[in-house]
């Protein structure tokens, strides 16, 4: 009969049929290296029976819900990114379509080159001198506060939006960095 | 028991995270075994066992309330196992690297103690030597008494594929077996033996 049929029989679970069962236990009475394979079996099978199942660390549960509340607002930031670019790409390709609309209108509106060239110095100086305007109102208009405000009345303004801002910042940190968002949510 | 466990899954299945606790409360040392059986680390083991519960919460929706959940989730687990063991074989180590693996024992009696980790250290040597699916055929029929179709089902194999693979690890085992039984020393200098060589 073959070897190796005998090695399979050594290892099945199946059950053998006796005739089987007889021509292996005759086997092994001549063969070595079969009852070794056997008896090696035999121990490895005992040794796996005879280990139990390995607890985790105490505090598994608790430690699955603290990565569970991790990975929601990792997922939650990442959603919120994905949905400020998504706003920012629409309006970018907003603004340059409409860019591209006006600048094609103003360009038809002018017969040559050198006409457009003359206009845009024109309005470049029509905003120089604007701006210039403007500089000289608010310089006024500072002087005038300064006189008419009192110090202290700034410096209360001043003041008190700088308590505002930080008080916005502190929000901002703890809706984003300390998952005050989620907790909410969760409550 | 069982109708708590079901409305467990009825309410996690709706996204409700505090029944998937308790689901979690209750099979986190079958699942922990299985990792650690596989992966021979009880760090690895933790991480793995966390990462499965992760996954298992997000596909409730995909979950078959006709099929039981430990298999379920058992089979989550090796899948996810065996995947980690194929990338850790393509990833070189380096001798700084190797862990020193400390077993935890909860006997009083220190030769107790010794014997139970010796025991632990032959059973992980042993796994060590089978392939990854090998591993997981092995862990699913001898520690958690799996039927050839629940193995099949749990590693996405037809029977007799997992009888064969079976058949093999038996082999690989008793072959390592019998050259630890003619070397006792074959398993110290496993374990001390660096990658490099």
């Amino acid at each position: 009969m073959n070897h190796q049929l005998f090695e399979e029989w050594l290892l099945t679970e199946e059950p053998l049929s006796s005739d089987q069962a007889e021509a292996l236990a005759s086997h092994l009475t001549t063969c070595e290296s079969c009852r070794r394979v056997s008896a090696a079996w035999s121990e490895v099978e005992h040794l796996f029976h005879a280990t139990t199942f390995v607890d985790p660390a105490a505090g598994f549960a608790d430690r699955w819900q603290n990565r569970l509340a991790a990975q929601n607002l990792y997922e939650l930031q990442k959603r919120q990114r994905r949905q400020s670019w998504a706003i920012f790409g629409i309006t970018a390709v907003s603004a340059i379509i409409l860019f591209i609309l006006m600048l094609a209108r103003v360009l038809a509106s002018f017969d040559n080159v050198t006409e457009l060239f003359v206009y845009w110095v024109g309005q470049m100086t029509a905003l120089l001198s604007d701006a210039s305007l403007i500089q000289e109102i608010s310089l006024v208009l500072i002087k005038t506060g300064i006189t008419v405000v009192p110090f202290s009345t700034w410096m209360i303004i001043l003041s008190t939006l700088i308590v505002l801002c930080l008080l916005w910042i502190f929000s901002l940190q703890r809706i984003y960095f300390r998952g005050g968002l989620f907790n909410e949510a969760n409550h | 028991m069982q109708d708590v466990e079901t409305q467990w899954l009825i309410n996690a299945r709706s996204g409700d995270a505090q029944s998937f606790g308790r689901l979690v409360d209750a099979y986190q040392t079958p699942v922990y075994n299985l990792c650690y059986r596989m992966l021979g680390d009880h760090y690895e083991a933790e991480d793995a066992a966390q990462e499965v519960f992760l996954r298992a919460y997000k596909s409730m929706d995909r979950y078959d309330p006709q099929r039981p959940f430990s298999t379920w989730i058992l089979s989550i687990a090796a899948h996810y196992c065996i995947d980690l063991i194929r990338k850790r074989r393509m990833k070189p180590v380096s001798i700084d690297e190797l862990p020193y693996q400390q077993i935890t024992d909860h006997s009083p009696q220190p030769e107790t103690a010794l014997s139970n980790r010796e025991r632990e250290e032959q059973v992980r040597v042993l796994l060590d030597s089978l392939s990854a699916d090998d591993r997981a055929a092995v862990v699913m029929r001898y520690w958690y008494d799996f039927s050839y179709e629940e193995i099949a089902a749990a590693l996405n194999l037809s029977v007799s594929a997992v009888k064969s693979r079976l058949h093999r690890a038996r082999q690989t085992l008793a072959d390592r077996w019998t050259k630890h039984s003619l070397n006792p020393q074959s398993l110290e200098r496993t374990r001390n033996e660096s990658p490099a060589f």
